[in-house]
């Protein structure tokens, strides 16, 4: 416990990038999620194959994997790039905007399939009673789709933040210092690696617990106006 | 439009920012990779120490740099040094074949063989016959990998992240024994009562020029020969002005150049 207290400063920091990586992760994958369910419902032809491709493919291939190659492969694209056409020497590629770039792109593939499920539960009649009221396309979306759409998404959006919440663990491999690198390390370095696995438990479970009480109050505000079905 | 603008040029600012850090004058760019004590330790504060990071302090030093350290995942350090997010590796690394085929190394500022530490009850060899069906646990990507696979090829070998966790197992009663470098292996036993109480090395010291090499050196990349003069001087200057006797009996009681 002695070590807990001691390392109590860098746990804290850790815990900040954890959660800096997966609310950031979190407002791209979304805005990815509408997107590319915008292109899978609405899209011509092209576009909704494209999407189609880029949700089966990002979901079957590992996280790790993918991670890997986007940091370390794509350094090594820009270095080579750089010297074959000799317009810059060395451009780091930052380990936090690959981290947050890899995450959102693997959890913008679930969004999108979420967004597309929820758009699919809305009633027809929604949309109906909008247009015969004579609202303009981006009025429906604000006052009618859009509200109904998050109160159907939002168990599965929960669903994903709390996967990717746990997903941000994989970027200490980038060198980012999250609550699982520092923890783990302090725990190799001071002999006493159970306790602070036990303490980044307790501290996701934390996470986790604050995380679903937003998320009921979210689901609250977007269902308000659903009508009850019999 | 201007909020937009500004915010534009703050991020490009941020970018020239960050491209431009990493190459800066008199700065020379370690990785290490804590959570192998005593070489690479991470300290309650966020700081670093160990034998490795107090070394790279002498090379800086006498190289008129400062070190600017990465920490790092073993199984990401050399592919970052690859893609030069840095420019040498100071992390107890075996100069071996394999890796030499990737990387550079300077020459070896320790040496350290290899020892098979087990239960002091365990009764069998360190060689092909006595280690038959015997799990044994390595930290994967390392030498003893290779050891294994020429030495004891039908021993069970079960690969670890780290050593740490191989000695969690080997405690744990999961393996027979743990293949490991002698100096770390012993700090391990004498880091509990318990450990050295119910464990011992039951080999004497393993070597084998093509798995484990020479010994540990700095690693670079390679057609860096101008940094590799640098540091092999750096590391004859840290023998001869004594700074590197002083840190060597400050952690070990003795002098782990030439073993």
């Amino acid at each position: 416990m002695a070590d807990l207290w001691e390392y109590r400063w860098l746990l804290l920091q850790g815990t900040g990038m954890t959660l800096l990586l997966g609310i950031t992760g979190l407002v791209l994958s979304l805005l990815i999620g509408l997107a590319g369910s915008a292109a899978r419902i609405g899209g011509g032809p092209i576009a909704r194959r494209i999407a189609g491709g880029y949700t089966t493919f990002v979901r079957s291939v590992p996280d790790l994997c993918m991670m890997l190659l986007l940091f370390f492969g794509g350094q090594t694209l820009m270095n080579k790039l750089g010297a074959w056409t000799g317009w810059w020497e060395y451009v780091e590629v930052n380990a936090f905007a690959a981290g947050v770039i890899t995450i959102a792109f693997i959890f913008g593939a679930y969004m999108t399939e979420s967004f597309r499920g929820a758009y699919t539960s809305i009633p027809k009649g929604q949309f109906e009673a909008a247009q015969s009221l004579g609202l303009t396309r981006s009025q429906m979306f604000r006052h009618v789709t859009f509200p109904q759409l998050m109160g159907y998404a939002l168990p599965s959006i929960g669903v994903n933040w709390m996967v990717l919440l746990k997903t941000t663990a994989l970027v200490s491999v980038l060198g980012l210092h999250d609550l699982v690198f520092f923890g783990v390390s302090a725990g190799r370095s001071t002999r006493n690696p159970f306790a602070f696995l036990i303490a980044i438990m307790v501290i996701y479970l934390i996470l986790t617990a604050l995380s679903d009480l937003v998320l009921r109050a979210l689901e609250r505000r977007y269902t308000k106006g659903r009508m009850l079905r019999t | 439009m201007l909020n937009r603008r500004s915010l534009f040029a703050s991020a490009a600012a941020l970018m020239v920012a960050l491209g431009a850090q990493a190459q800066a004058e008199g700065v020379l760019r370690v990785a290490i990779s804590t959570g192998y004590p005593p070489f690479d330790v991470l300290n309650a504060d966020g700081s670093y120490g160990g034998f490795d990071v107090e070394f790279a302090n002498l090379i800086c030093e006498r190289m008129n740099k400062t070190c600017e350290f990465t920490d790092i995942e073993w199984d990401g350090i050399i592919p970052g040094l690859l893609a030069n997010k840095y420019d040498v590796i100071i992390a107890s690394m075996g100069i071996n074949e394999e890796r030499m085929k990737q990387v550079d190394f300077s020459e070896p500022y320790y040496k350290g063989p290899s020892a098979l530490i087990a239960k002091k009850d365990a009764g069998f060899t360190a060689d092909e016959a006595g280690t038959e069906g015997k799990a044994i646990g390595v930290q994967r990507a390392t030498a003893h990998e290779c050891y294994i696979g020429k030495h004891m090829a039908k021993a069970d070998m079960r690969q670890y992240a780290t050593s740490e966790e191989a000695y969690l197992d080997l405690q744990a009663g999961r393996i027979d024994a743990v293949l490991v470098d002698t100096i770390p292996g012993e700090e391990w036993l004498k880091s509990d009562p318990a450990n050295a109480e119910a464990f011992a090395p039951i080999s004497a010291d393993l070597y084998d020029m093509e798995c484990f090499g020479v010994g540990q050196g700095i690693a670079l990349r390679k057609g860096e020969d101008e940094l590799k003069a640098e540091l092999n001087a750096a590391i004859l200057k840290t023998r001869e002005d004594g700074s590197y006797l002083e840190l060597s009996n400050r952690y070990f009681g003795r002098d782990i150049y030439d073993f």
